[in-house]
C-alpha cells in the first residue's frame, strides 16, 4: 500500500555534525506515529524536513505523495503544522488568531469558531494570546494547525512545558483529532505520552533511529522484570531474595523493591508474610526501552 | 493561492495589532504631536525681538527720532534710561541690554557687545541710520529716497507652516523603519514566519500586508498631524496643491519601509536555534 509519509535515507549536516544520519521510516494512513528521542537527537530536524522547512543534504522524503521540499501549495493546505506556542500574532484575540489562519487557507469565520470549540477554548475566544495560560495557548497552536482539516498533522513536542492536568488535557484532545482518521506525527521526549498516545514509535538517537515499532511490542521486547515494591520495614532485602521467583532486591528505607519474573508468585508470597502494605507493581515500560537503548549517562 | 484573502486577513491582522500597542500608537502618533505643540506653540507667535538699548545722558538724536518714527520705530528699538553710565556698559556685558548710547556733541556713541555679533550689527546699523536721516533733517532738504520692503512668502507663512510637515516627515519616517522591522524581528523570533510558510498564502502577501499597514497607518498619521496643525491654537493654513502632501507621504512611507525591511531581515538573522 501507499503510506502517507515515506522518508528514506534521509541526512542533514550541520556544520560537522550529523544532525540526521539516515533515517527512514513509513507512516500508514490515520496512524499516530511518535519520533521519540532525548534533546538533541535530531527529531526536530526530522520533522523540519518532513514539514518542508528544511531541505535534507540527502535521502528521500514523500508526504501524501509529493515532495515537501521546494515549497508546494498543492501540499500545503494538505498538512497542518503546530510550531511553537508562541507562534501567533501579537495581541489578537484567540478567536481573532485562529480566524486569520483560517483565512490564510480560504476557510470561514463559522469553521474557526467550530474549531475553537473543539479545543475547549470557547470561553477564552475573546482572550488575547499573551492572556492564556501554557496549556491553553499550545490548545490554540493546535487548534490553528487543523484549522483547514489537514490529512497529516505535525506536533513538535506539544506537551513540552505543561503542568500534569493540561498535559493530559490536551492528550484528549490529540486523541480526539486521531480518531477523526487523521495521520499524526509528534516528537516527543516523554515516555509515558508516546505510550498513552502513539501506535508506532520511533526512538531516535544521534540521527539514527534505534527501534522502530508499537510501544507495547518494544517493551515486550525488551523482556525486563517487573518491579514489586512494598513499605520497607517489615521484610529485609536479604530475606525478600530468599522468595521463590525474586531475581532482585533493594530497600532504600522507604520501600523495598523486588524484581522478578513471576510476580504473581512473589505477591503471594509476600501476602503470606502479611507485607502487602502499599505494594506497588510496575512492568517495563517505554522509558526502560529508550534508557536501554540511549544510555542513563546525563547528556546536556 | 489565495493571495487576496490572505493580504486582506494579514493586513487586518497585523493592523489590529498596531491599534493594540499603545507604546506604537504612542510613539508614532502622539510623541511627534508633543513636539508640534511644544515647537508651534513656543515658537509659533514669535515676533522679530526688539533691540534694547540704554541712553546715558542726554541723546537729541535719538530722542527726536524716536519722537518723528514713532511706532515704526519703537517696533524694534526699546530705549530705557540709564542714571549711571558703568552700570549700563556693565548690562550690556552681561547680555540684558543690547547697547549703550551717548551723545557726545555731534556725535552718538554706541557700545555694543561683540557676544552677540547679530544684535550688534542690527544696533549699528540701527542707530547708523538714525544718524543719517537725523543728517538729512538737518540739511534742510526733503529726503529724496526711500525704501519699502517686502517678504516674499505670503502672509500665511507662521512657524506652523514649517513644523508641521517637517514634524510629520520624522514621524513618518521612524514609524516607517520601526514599524516594518519590528514585525520582520518579531515574526521571526516567535516562529511565525516558520508557521506563515507553512501556510499556502503566498510569500508576496507577507510583505504586501506589510506596505498596506504601513501606507494605512501614515495616512493616519498625515490626517492627525493636519487636523492637530489646523485647530486655532496652531494656525496651520492649508493652500495650493497641498494635496500632493498624499502621494508624498506615500512615497515617503515606501523608501522607510524597504530601509525598515532591510534592517529587519539583517537584525532577526539570528533566530533562536532550535532542539
Amino acid at each position: 500500500m501507499a503510506y502517507t509519509i515515506s522518508v528514506r535515507g534521509l541526512r542533514k549536516r550541520y556544520g560537522g555534525v550529523n544532525a540526521v544520519d539516515g533515517i527512514s521510516f513509513d507512516v500508514a494512513a490515520g496512524e499516530f506515529f511518535g519520533i521519540l528521542g532525548p534533546n538533541g537527537a535530531g527529531k526536530t530536524t526530522t520533522l523540519e524536513i518532513i514539514e518542508g522547512l528544511r531541505r535534507a543534504d540527502g535521502g528521500e522524503v514523500s508526504v501524501l505523495g509529493l515532495a515537501p521540499w521546494p515549497r508546494d501549495p498543492r501540499l500545503l493546505p494538505r498538512i497542518g503544522v503546530q510550531l511553537q506556542a508562541s507562534s501567533f500574532f501579537e495581541r489578537l484575540t484567540a478567536r481573532e488568531q485562529l480566524r486569520t489562519f483560517g483565512s490564510l487557507y480560504g476557510v470561514p469565520g463559522r469553521r474557526a469558531d467550530e474549531m475553537l470549540e473543539s479545543v475547549g477554548l470557547a470561553g477564552k475566544a475573546d482572550t488575547r494570546v499573551e492572556a492564556l495560560s501554557g496549556g491553553q495557548a499550545q490548545r490554540l497552536s493546535i487548534a490553528c494547525a487543523l484549522v483547514h482539516d489537514p490529512e497529516v498533522v505535525f506536533l513538535d513536542e506539544p506537551t513540552a512545558a505543561l503542568d500534569p492536568q493540561a498535559r493530559r488535557n490536551l492528550w484528549d484532545v490529540l486523541r480526539a483529532i486521531n480518531t477523526g482518521g487523521r495521520t499524526i506525527v509528534l516528537t516527543t521526549h516523554s515516555m509515558d505520552e508516546a505510550e498513552v498516545l502513539c501506535d508506532r514509535v520511533a526512538i531516535v538517537d544521534a540521527g539514527r533511529v534505534l527501534e522502530l515499532g508499537p510501544p507495547a511490542a518494544l517493551v515486550r521486547g525488551l523482556d525486563a522484570p517487573a518491579r514489586v515494591s512494598v513499605a520497607a520495614g517489615v521484610l529485609t532485602a536479604s530475606e525478600a531474595l530468599s522468595l521463590p521467583g525474586v531475581d532482585g532486591a533493594e530497600d532504600d528505607g522507604v520501600s523495598l523493591t523486588v524484581q522478578t519474573r513471576d510476580p504473581s508468585a512473589v505477591v503471594a508470597a509476600l501476602a503470606a508474610r502479611g507485607a502487602l502494605a502499599g505494594v506497588g507493581i510496575r512492568g517495563a515500560t517505554l522509558e526502560d526501552v529508550f534508557l536501554e537503548l540511549t544510555g542513563r549517562e546525563y547528556r546536556a | 493561492m489565495n493571495g487576496v484573502g490572505g493580504l486582506r486577513s494579514l493586513s487586518w491582522a497585523l493592523f489590529a495589532g498596531f491599534v493594540r500597542d499603545r507604546g506604537a500608537l504612542f510613539f508614532t502618533v502622539l510623541f511627534p504631536l508633543l513636539f508640534l505643540v511644544v515647537f508651534a506653540g513656543v515658537f509659533g507667535h514669535q515676533s522679530t525681538p526688539k533691540v534694547r538699548v540704554v541712553q546715558v545722558g542726554a541723546a537729541p538724536v535719538l530722542e527726536q527720532a524716536v519722537g518723528r518714527a514713532g511706532r515704526a520705530l519703537t517696533d524694534t528699538l526699546a530705549v530705557e534710561r540709564g542714571g549711571d553710565r558703568a552700570a549700563a556698559l556693565r548690562k550690556v556685558a552681561e547680555g540684558d541690554a543690547d547697547a549703550v548710547v551717548e551723545q557726545h556733541g555731534d556725535v552718538l556713541v554706541a557700545h555694543y557687545s561683540v557676544a552677540d555679533p547679530v544684535k550688534a550689527g542690527t544696533v549699528r546699523g540701527l542707530l547708523g541710520s538714525i544718524v543719517q536721516s537725523a543728517d538729512v533733517a538737518a540739511s534742510g532738504r526733503e529726503p529724496r529716497f526711500s525704501l519699502r520692503s517686502q517678504r516674499v512668502e505670503d502672509e500665511s507663512l507662521g512657524a506652523v507652516q514649517f513644523f508641521t510637515p517637517s514634524l510629520l516627515g520624522w514621524a513618518l519616517a521612524s514609524a516607517g523603519v520601526f514599524g516594518a522591522s519590528q514585525t520582520l524581528v518579531t515574526w521571526r523570533t516567535r516562529g511565525l514566519l516558520r508557521r506563515l510558510r507553512l501556510s499556502p498564502a503566498p510569500v508576496w502577501t507577507l510583505f504586501g500586508a506589510r506596505v498596506v499597514v504601513s501606507v494605512a497607518v501614515a495616512l493616519l498619521q498625515l490626517a492627525v498631524f493636519l487636523g492637530v496643525a489646523s485647530l486655532p491654537f496652531f494656525g496651520l493654513r492649508l493652500q495650493g496643491a497641498w494635496w500632493m502632501a498624499v502621494p508624498l507621504v506615500v512615497a515617503g512611507v515606501l523608501a522607510f519601509l524597504a530601509i525598515g525591511m532591510v534592517i529587519g531581515a539583517w537584525a532577526g538573522r539570528r533566530s533562536p536555534r532550535r532542539r
